[in-house]
């Protein structure tokens, strides 16, 4: 089974090694360089409608989770991986089902719902709109993503949702800074990992196994500012914000409203390097607040994080690490439903990312990207057995024209210590249309 | 701008002000307790839950001895006098689960485990909130010690054999049973070691208690009955008299574990709901001066609820025959005559002392149901151990 949807990538891999010589000599733009979601420059009329179509076609091992056929511990999340088995941008897993008679506690992503069947998914119809006014300095952002799911064979049924993944205000007072407030609803400002949200972002297909912790929208204010040095091609940022929720994704803490009434603060203090030849960037991240999961301001949450990003010559390094510690809290609530506790919990984990990106004139063909990831993660709930999974990613994809963009990846899922090795491995891919 | 920031700072000044919060579930195990006694905190837990008094730390381990022995508390099952262990205690949790443990087993022949290893293997520890001593027993055929932990039993895909459920607590190293019996019985609590995650684990099981597992693993609660009475200040107060063991659901008229004789057995459930019964006005405690009943009385504020009546019991009973009397509530005390008439189940007294009892002479309104559940498996029963 692995080796059969692996077969593509090993035929296009001697070809990419042939034309890498031509590549050294291509100034390919930087696959993704942006401060979280930066509308495009004053564009010709106020009101812009951008978006993207992401279409999947997916294959998971086993039933499509984490779960091993005879684990009867309850509850069962807490002792394997949930989110390993990705197909998608936005993480969703193949399947959560944790089937009948046994009992999971809101530790798992979005489903899918295609358990261990081939299937093909329409995972995100994303639409932006964007007003720059011309009489203040002012730009208006909305996303709206059209998420089609379906729950699965067990529960049956439409699970299709439409979400408001951003919409925010954002002021820039001043002509002379690089300042900007926002408010609203708006992507993370923790590490690097939010940049690549959007499926015509990503490099890959799927996000990180950290990124359930770093890459969440959420309701609130967030103050950039950003310092350029020009003498030395450098830069320096802050990125600061308070909002419902910090920076775990919406399915594991709702950012739509504040259980505790406290908020949550993140920010991250950056460097950039921009040099002719080599683009550098550095940052180091927190993020401090109760935690959004539960009633109680006394449940405290916290995470540290430190990420790079280094582009030269068409290669393309992100890395990232993160640590999270969450106190104890009340009842959880998700936003997929109510379970007993917020468990004290505790995970350490990052990444490295290295992608090749070679710019083409062949036809529709404008660039080939091959990439591949690593993931580690540690982490435990309070008196449950600590787990250490890690992932291998290899994928390549294909910029065609300006506005299709075509991607396929495996990731191989590996559980090291404390959860029950599982088949879980993925075949996923992804066609993205832009406009 | 300026209105941006006056709209954070009056956000994030809004949420200093702080909010009622409501209480979290928590859970109380052998070892939560010794730490307890160890850094000399309060004398009882789960004191906000309903339970006037909460648990007293030394109706789990005695303080007596070191901290090290489980104490055994009286009460009454079906009228029959029961002595139990508490070893876990919770507070508002609707419900608790059961784990898996896996029993080693050489083999499996005509349905039954062959040469059942004495170190099961636990799959979930004390310090989580799942955490329960009611497992799920599974045999599985893997040598003894070739697996020492739920992923290694998952990943060796071994043969596995569902079974019933099962108590076992597990407990610091230093915690176990006072004196053993002198005529142990098959049903009687013993000491082991497990494994857990590949480390050791002392337990204390009880065979005799009953499990009940329900859909998604939750274990079945049977209600307990605590006494409280209503103090001249309106205030309740909780005496450490015996308790009254149920059968089933409130009102569901379950009938008692008993053996072909009609006696109970050791065979009840071991995970229980905490009612507080509101003793009637009239109703009185047999507690005659100098007894240690009289004292629990005293202690607590409520001496008047004692009866005054005792006929010529105090002279002519036995010491056997007061100890089967000593802090049974009677509904009407003018009973309290002779040894024969007073003779609980047989003479013409009325006692609280069965759930049947208890729902036949007190109102609804005054059965109140408490966020306190507990782990009180039966260790005697009539004084002697379960079978």
């Amino acid at each position: 089974m692995t080796a059969r949807w692996l077969r593509p990538f090993v035929l296009v891999a001697p070809l990419l090694i042939a034309s890498a010589a031509r590549a050294q000599e291509a100034e390919p733009e930087p696959i993704n360089d942006s401060e979280g979601y930066t509308p495009p420059p004053e564009s010709a009329t106020p009101l812009s409608i951008n978006g993207y179509v992401d279409v999947g076609f997916a294959k998971a091992q086993g039933d499509g989770t984490s779960f091993a056929p005879d684990d009867t511990r309850v509850p069962l999340d807490y002792g394997v991986d949930g989110f390993a088995p990705a197909v998608n941008a936005r993480g969703d897993a193949a399947s959560t089902d944790p089937g009948p008679g046994r009992v999971v506690n809101g530790f798992l992503p979005r489903s899918a719902g295609i358990g261990g069947r081939p299937s093909f998914l329409l995972n995100t119809l994303n639409v932006d709109f964007k007003y720059t006014s011309a009489a203040a300095p002012l730009m208006v952002f909305s996303r709206v993503q059209f998420l089609p799911r379906f729950f699965g064979l067990g529960d049956g049924g439409d699970g299709t949702r439409v979400v408001v993944e951003q919409a925010f205000g954002r002021l820039v007072p001043f002509d002379s800074q690089e300042l900007a407030l926002s408010v609203g609803k708006f992507d993370s400002v923790f590490g690097i990992e939010y940049l690549d949200n959007q499926a015509n972002i990503r490099t890959g297909v799927t996000p990180s196994l950290i990124a359930r912790y770093t890459t969440g929208q959420s309701i609130g204010a967030k103050l950039f500012y950003r310092l350029q040095i020009a003498p030395i091609a450098s830069a320096l940022s802050l990125n600061v914000a308070v909002t419902n929720s910090g920076t775990f994704i919406e399915v594991l803490q709702p950012p739509d409203a504040n259980l505790t009434g406290a908020p949550v603060a993140s920010g991250r203090l950056g460097y950039e390097l921009n040099a002719s030849a080599l683009q550098a960037k550095l940052g180091a991240s927190a993020m401090v607040g109760p935690r959004n999961d539960q009633p109680e301001r006394s449940a405290q949450q916290r995470a540290y994080g430190a990420d790079l990003r280094i582009a030269v010559a068409g290669i393309y390094l992100n890395a990232e690490y993160v640590r999270v510690d969450q106190g104890q809290g009340g009842p959880k609530t998700t936003s997929v439903g109510t379970y007993p506790f917020a468990s004290a919990f505790w995970a350490r984990g990052g990444y490295v990312q290295l992608a090749y990106a070679l710019a083409l004139d062949a036809g529709p063909l404008r660039k080939l990207t091959l990439y591949g990831r690593y993931d580690h993660r540690h982490a435990w709930f309070e008196g449950y057995t600590p787990i250490t999974v890690d992932r291998i990613t290899g994928g390549l994809r294909l910029d065609l024209w300006d506005a299709v963009i075509l991607k396929g990846e495996y990731l191989v899922n590996r559980e090291l210590e404390g959860a029950p090795i599982v088949d879980n491995n993925v075949f996923t891919s992804s066609l993205v249309y832009s406009w | 701008m300026r209105h941006a920031s006056a709209f954070v700072l009056g956000a994030v000044a809004l949420a200093a002000c702080d909010a009622p919060r409501p209480a979290q579930p928590q859970l109380w195990t052998l070892f939560d307790v010794q730490q307890l006694y160890a850094d000399g905190a309060p004398d009882a837990i789960a004191t906000d839950a309903g339970l006037p008094g909460g648990v007293p730390l030394s109706s789990m381990l005695d303080p007596n001895a070191p901290h090290t022995a489980l104490t055994i508390a009286p009460g009454w099952a079906e009228g029959y006098p029961v002595g139990y262990a508490t070893t876990e205690v919770w507070t508002r949790f609707d419900e608790v689960w059961a784990q898996p443990v896996y029993i080693p087993v050489s083999g499996w022949s005509g349905g039954m485990p062959q040469n059942q290893s004495p170190k099961p293997i636990f799959s979930v520890g004390p310090n989580s909130l799942f955490y329960s001593p009611y497992w799920q027993m599974i045999y599985v055929e893997v040598p003894d010690g070739r697996a020492k932990s739920a992923r290694e039993i998952l990943d060796g895909k071994y043969p596995l054999h569902p079974s019933r459920g099962w108590m076992a607590a597990l407990t610091p190293q230093d915690v176990g049973l006072g004196a053993p019996p002198a005529m142990p019985t098959p049903g009687t609590p013993a000491m082991g070691t497990g494994w857990l995650d590949g480390a050791s684990i002392p337990f204390v099981k009880f065979p005799a208690a009953s499990v009940g597992i329900g859909a998604d693993a939750v274990v079945e609660e049977v209600p307990i009955f605590h006494f409280v009475f209503v103090k001249d200040d309106g205030t309740w107060a909780a005496p450490a008299i015996p308790t009254v063991l149920g059968t089933g659901p409130l009102y569901s008229n379950t009938l008692p574990p008993t053996d072909a004789a009609g006696v109970p057995t050791g065979a009840y459930s071991a995970y229980w709901r905490v009612y507080v019964v509101v003793v009637p006005f009239t109703a009185r405690v047999f507690a005659p001066a100098g007894s240690p009943t009289a004292q629990a009385l005293d202690d607590e504020a409520v001496p008047s609820v004692a009866a005054t009546m005792y006929g010529d019991i105090l002279s002519t009973a036995t010491e056997a025959e007061l100890n089967e009397r000593y802090g049974r509530v009677v509904l009407d005390e003018k009973c309290l005559t002779t040894v024969a008439d007073s003779k609980p189940g047989f003479g013409g007294c009325r006692y609280l002392d069965s759930q049947l009892a208890i729902e036949a002479a007190v109102p609804k309104n005054l059965i109140v149901r408490t966020d306190v559940t507990v782990t009180c498996p039966l260790v005697t029963v009539k004084g002697n151990p379960v079978p």
